[in-house]
């Protein structure tokens, strides 16, 4: 009781409110600026928090995390271009509405969507994550080697194109992770004789490389690609009769509800992340729709679907990182990173050895929440002016922040030469298909799964029969094959029609 | 257009050469037996066998469908640019300091990406390098 009030008080403090404050107003600006997606803002997000105490630097990105879902809803309204996956859904009825003279609707939508969502969301972790946590303490090394490879293997599925190329890079994130000093015998593996190496792989610099320069480089692609061809007109912001009153709300309030428990529901399973919330939320409310909602030609229904589940999904898969260690999402990955940095290992014991700052988190998202509703409402048509910037200053810009953000973390350039690699590996498994995120969770808990895997075998003694003593893990095993035969079916590819990244 | 099952074919090869790579010089190499417990070596190996079957696997399954893929991106100019423009910004961060990276990569990279404007150019590299320049002085 005492850690929930401290945290709570923690949150509560001026200078945690004001690192929350700036996170939600670069993750606003950074959602709204064409080509920044949510991980590559949190990946050069994470040296900017390396001076801050570790509160401070998970409520500055969590920040981020949220209210660049949020803004990035303002490009999909007012430009029909989708500045996630996710959004995509959001440019069915968003860009009409903006068209119809109603952009401000849509955006104010979108807007009291994603901040119930996330506030259901926060509650579903807050009541969730503790429990499951306790549970999670009971279970031995066999059972969390099995519920590894579950969560690998859901990730796998959905969170790429093809399962088999998922467990691929899942396995091949775990393989760098071996890169380092053995963890029993303690002798250099796989370290081409360099000092820098013995520690393992930077993980900020994978990060970094992975998800926001080599994005930079698909958007350099894509840029050049594009020239040439017609843009889409934007649309403006200030017409006459677009006011979003309290009508509007109560027209869209059973939407957002029910959105924001399909958005927590999903975004509690490791993996499947908010595209498919998003599609899974507007395919539901588009079923549910009366005589008159037209879908696809702008109804504002469809923007609060869409939205909310977004933003639902963020808290959410911090429920499996909190109680488990397993990070759900690539932004709940990235969270790893950045608590890593500041010495909290994630896991069942976080609650114990670190309470009082689990509970400062929880405070510090529902002020994220509230905040983001305030810089969103106050901040709404000049926020849209950022869509004018062009990408040839963003990509520079952000190709800046990668550099020098690799290199900040140990002050070494050492650690932006694997960036600068890594983001050539990243950008050619993009070209081929294999799921960067899905690597970067495997890297992320391969140590885990080393040490699990070890203590696994020697409890069997290396004898498979032993498993038949461990009927959860079998059972665990036994869902994950079921559901590597349903992706390799097709189900994956009915779910999952947005690739994240 | 389409992929190729010759690009499919050399994407299988490409990627199963790197494992057998792996498997058969990289970890025999790069460790040493650890004297006691699980050799070094075990989860190295054990990863880089399962990364093959399953690039064999989805190679195969690829090559027999009939579901045609679309073609690979062309060229490389986006990802050369992009590197290039990374590495000089580590090359001056090495020997002019965080400052001076913070104003010329910006510069180096919207010239790469074909602006050619003075104005907008000078800005961005003025207004970042002395952001830069008063944090990290």
């Amino acid at each position: 009781m005492s850690d929930l009030l401290l945290g709570f008080g923690d949150a509560l403090t001026p200078v945690t409110i004001l690192f929350v404050f700036l996170g939600v107003l670069l993750g606003y600006a950074i959602g709204v600026l064409p080509g920044l997606n949510r991980p590559a803002a949190l990946a050069i997000a994470i040296p900017l928090s390396y001076y801050m105490t570790p509160l401070s630097a998970v409520a500055f990105l969590i920040g981020i995390a949220k209210a660049s879902g949020a803004g990035g809803a303002t490009t999909a309204v007012l430009i029909n271009v989708p500045g996630e996956p996710n959004a995509a859904v959001t440019c069915l009825d968003g860009y009409p509405l903006a068209r119809k003279g109603k952009a401000r609707q849509a955006l104010q939508a979108a807007l009291y969507g994603s901040v119930i969502g996330d506030i259901v969301g926060t509650l579903a972790l807050i009541l969730l994550a503790r429990p499951l946590a306790n549970f999670a303490l009971k279970i031995g090394p066999v059972e969390m080697t099995a519920l590894m490879l579950l969560a690998l293997t859901f990730i796998a599925a959905l969170a790429g194109k093809s399962l088999l190329r998922g467990l691929a890079a899942g396995i091949f994130g775990m393989l760098v992770a071996t890169i380092g000093l053995d963890i029993e015998s303690g002798t250099p593996r796989m370290t081409f004789e360099q000092v820098e190496l013995l520690d393992g792989v930077p993980l900020l610099a994978i990060t970094v490389g992975m998800l926001a320069l080599s994005e930079m480089v698909i958007q350099t692609e894509e840029l050049f690609s594009q020239r040439g061809g017609a843009a889409t007109p934007p649309v403006r912001t200030d017409a006459s009769g677009d006011r979003f009153g309290w009508g509007e709300f109560r027209h869209v309030l059973p939407t957002i509800m029910r959105s924001s428990v399909i958005g927590t529901a999903i975004g509690i399973i490791p993996g499947l992340g908010p595209s498919v919330a998003s599609f899974a939320s507007y395919g539901i409310a588009k079923r549910f729709a009366r005589p008159g909602e037209r879908y696809g030609e702008g109804e504002l229904k469809g923007v609060a679907a869409a939205e909310t589940a977004d933003n639902a999904v963020v808290p959410a898969s911090f429920i499996p990182l909190f109680a488990l260690g397993l990070p759900g999402s690539v932004s709940a990955a990235i969270l790893i990173a950045a608590l890593t940095v500041h010495g909290v290992i994630p896991g069942p014991r976080l609650f114990e050895e670190h309470g009082r700052l689990i509970y400062g988190i929880y405070g510090t998202m529902i002020v994220a929440a509230l905040l983001m509703l305030v810089v969103g409402r106050v901040g709404l048509v000049a926020f849209a002016q950022l869509t004018r910037v062009p990408a040839a200053v963003i990509i520079p810009v952000v190709t800046m922040l990668c550099v020098v953000g690799a290199y900040l973390e140990v002050h070494s350039l050492f650690a932006v030469w694997v960036m600068i690699g890594f983001a050539a590996l990243g950008y050619l498994m993009h070209r081929f298909d294999y799921s960067r995120v899905t690597f970067l969770i495997g890297f992320v808990i391969g140590p885990q799964f080393e040490l699990s895997l070890r203590q696994t075998l020697i409890v069997t003694d290396r004898d498979p029969a032993a498993l038949l003593g461990h009927p959860i893990a079998l059972a665990i095993l036994a869902v994950a094959a079921l559901g590597a035969l349903f992706s390799l079916r097709g189900g994956s590819r009915a779910l999952s029609s947005g690739d994240a990244v | 257009m389409t992929r190729s099952r010759a690009s499919l074919l050399a994407e299988m090869l490409l990627l199963g050469g790197g494992c057998l790579a792996l498997l058969f010089w990289i970890i025999p190499t790069q460790t040493s037996e650890g004297g006691f417990g699980l050799s070094p070596a075990f989860l190295p190996n054990i990863l880089a066998a399962a990364i093959l079957l399953l690039v064999l696997a989805d190679g195969v399954l690829r090559l027999t469908a009939r579901r045609p893929e679309s073609a690979y991106p062309a060229g490389f100019g986006a990802l050369a640019r992009s590197l290039a423009v990374a590495g000089f910004g580590a090359i001056v961060l090495a020997y002019a300091g965080v400052a001076a990276s913070a104003a010329l990569t910006p510069a180096a990279g919207m010239l790469a990406l074909g602006e050619r404007r003075p104005l907008p150019v000078l800005a961005t590299s003025a207004l970042l390098g002395g952001a830069f320049w008063l944090v990290f002085r």
